[in-house]
């Protein structure tokens, strides 16, 4: 069955604006604002990307305007880690509606998958044990 | 087009289709079984890991109704369908259950005492066994606080082989799904296995269905079309996909109409001692005292899992997570009162599934939270996460009755693996799409053999009883 299928550009801006999200819900999960050093990073967003790719048409679609739209709305991505975090939790504290099926996609799957990549990878104990 | 022929067709090789399969071919049929998705050996991934969602999960597990409440469903998309991602417990439901669908839709030839002997050929063939000494950290947790509450617990079997060496033989790699154990014994039988094939729809002549258009894609991912001719067809694709074959093939009496599911809510629970040890697997035990309205029990909860279910609520992430050894997922699953609909809109990939949590399912699941919260805390829990988004942390089983009490709509994840009662069985032709074996109304050789068929939810893991009933009416049609 077909899934969403993007053009290399919009793709490309996909990936980006999906890194700039994964990364500051992972900056959250691990509660700090540099991720130099930190394993998994780049598997993590490609796994995300795919499983938003990978959704229903229907929810696809919409998941993916509201990704790019986010990102474009003062490019997201580019954004130091301390205001992407102060921004998404703005988002979290949205009532019930469109962009907080968005932010609740996020919130679950990219925790998820990171600490998937991390345990897949034996480094699970390490980044736990990391001080923060 | 390229033409193939057998005596039957069976689409869907989870527990319905490979039953089917096997029971057909065991009795010198010419059997052919279609699967959309691969055939994955068992351990090509581990189990409930990224891996397994990728190549098992339809849509990677990221499938979700509409509604007041999203709620999130699983679907196995490979050889053996559900039975290779669940956590593979048993159950046979109560008589009174199997009464109360006798009578609500009128099934012929269905006391309750009449599919005993079918549950006993499943335990056999399907390889059903009790853990076989002792129960691992989270079941005793879970007795413990039961007893502390005066509540029964019992340990539920699973689909699963613990031979081998030492105590803890087989616990994590002992699954005994189908694709180890029906549908190799359908293929020695003779039936014919076809992966990677999804029926576009079946070809109706009048009251007869000949067969059905299919799509297979080879192993360089190119799709060849080809007519299968059949004398007659069961469709055992899972209470989503089945409807959705059937509306689309133009048979809708009934169809994909009455969906039912059990809606699940969970929380982490942190402890003072060590109570989660991967290496015992799903923990098997359940509270059984609030059946069959509701079921509590423990999740497997690794640190991933851990991390999807945990909330903000609970502080600092990385800190909460190392302590996973003290931390486990807890659930409360509820017998569903909604009721859904399934349909197909152009251009899209996937069905929409429109289906309500109601208020009496808020009020029974926050009935049940209530209750895992006391058992909890009885059981040495310190911490509680909400299952509310933005909710507070929960201490004491104070913080937990204002919130039992109400549940808002929206604002929780919801999640099942339990789907059933889109197509259902008997004689009330009001009531139904299929006679009291399954044969889909107005047809003369369309079948519908899986979870699709029960009148209403079975109040228990739903993979026993589709086995059972599918071997009721595949044996019917053998004669």
């Amino acid at each position: 069955m077909p899934s969403l299928r993007l053009s290399p550009a919009v793709s490309h801006r996909l990936t980006r604006a999906v890194r700039g999200i994964a990364e500051a819900e992972v900056a959250e999960e691990l509660d700090r604002n540099d991720l130099s050093g930190v394993p998994g990073l780049a598997e993590t967003v490609d796994v995300l990307q795919r499983r938003l790719l990978g959704m229903p048409l229907h929810f696809a679609a919409g998941m993916v305007a509201l990704t790019l739209g986010f990102e474009a709305a003062g490019t997201f991505s580019s954004l130091p880690l301390e205001r992407r975090r102060r921004r998404l939790a703005r988002l979290r504290a949205l009532p019930l509606g469109p962009l907080k099926n968005f932010s609740t996609f996020y919130d679950k799957m990219a925790p998820f998958i990171f600490w998937s990549v991390i345990e897949e990878a034996g480094e699970l104990q390490a980044v736990l044990e990391e001080a923060p | 087009m390229k033409v193939e022929r057998a005596d039957l067709l069976v689409v869907g090789s989870g527990p319905g289709g490979a039953m089917t399969a096997v029971v057909a071919a065991e009795a010198g049929r010419d059997v052919l079984v279609v699967e959309e998705g691969a055939h994955w050996p068992l351990r090509s991934a581990p189990s409930f890991s990224l891996a397994e969602m990728d190549q098992k999960y339809r849509n990677g597990g990221l499938n979700v109704t509409f509604g007041g409440t999203s709620i999130t469903y699983l679907e196995g998309r490979c050889v053996g369908g559900g039975s290779e991602i669940n956590a593979a417990l048993y159950h046979r439901p109560l008589a009174s259950t199997l009464a109360d669908w006798r009578d609500r839709t009128d099934i012929a030839d269905f006391e309750p005492d009449s599919l005993v002997p079918h549950f006993e050929a499943v335990e056999r063939d399907c390889e059903v066994h009790m853990l076989p000494q002792g129960n691992g950290p989270a079941s005793a947790l879970l007795q413990r606080g039961a007893g502390a509450m005066g509540w029964s617990t019992k340990e539920i079997a699973r689909f699963w082989s613990y031979e081998g060496e030492g105590p803890r033989a087989g616990l994590l790699d002992g699954r005994r799904s189908m694709s180890v154990t029906l549908v190799p014994r359908a293929s020695r039988a003779g039936a014919r296995l076809s992966p990677d094939t999804r029926v576009i729809r079946l070809l109706r002549n009048g009251r007869r269905v000949s067969g059905a258009l299919v799509e297979r894609t080879d192993s360089e991912g190119r799709p060849e079309r080809v007519t299968i001719e059949a004398r007659d067809v069961f469709v055992c694709a899972g209470a989503v996909q089945t409807p959705r074959l059937l509306r689309r093939s133009g048979f809708t009496h009934n169809v994909g109409d009455t969906l039912q599911l059990h809606p699940m809510i969970r929380v982490t629970a942190r402890f003072r001692e060590e109570m989660n040890d991967p290496a015992w697997g799903v923990p098997t035990e359940q509270v059984d005292e609030f059946k069959p309205a509701l079921t509590l029990g423990c999740s497997y909860s690794s640190v991933p899992h851990l991390a999807l279910w945990m909330g903000a609520e609970l502080g600092n992430k990385r800190a909460q997570l190392r302590d996973w050894k003290r931390t486990g997922i807890f659930y409360v699953a509820a017998v569903g009162t909604g009721v859904g609909k399934i349909r197909d809109l152009p251009l899209l990939n996937e069905p929409l599934v429109r289906l309500p949590l109601t208020s009496a399912d808020l009020a029974r699941l926050g009935e049940g939270l209530l209750r895992l919260g006391q058992l909890l805390f009885a059981a040495g829990a310190v911490e509680l996460s909400n299952p509310v988004e933005g909710g507070k942390a929960i201490r004491t089983v104070a913080d937990l009755e204002a919130l039992a009490k109400a549940l808002p709509q929206g604002k929780m994840a919801v999640s099942t693996i339990h789907l059933f009662s889109s197509v259902p069985m008997g004689r009330n032709e009001a009531l139904t799409a299929t006679d009291s074996y399954g044969r889909v109304h107005g047809t003369e050789n369309l079948y519908v053999n899986d979870a699709s068929l029960f009148p209403a939810s079975p109040a228990v893991n739903p993979q026993g009883t589709v086995l059972a009933l599918a071997r009721r009416n595949v044996q019917r049609w053998v004669g």
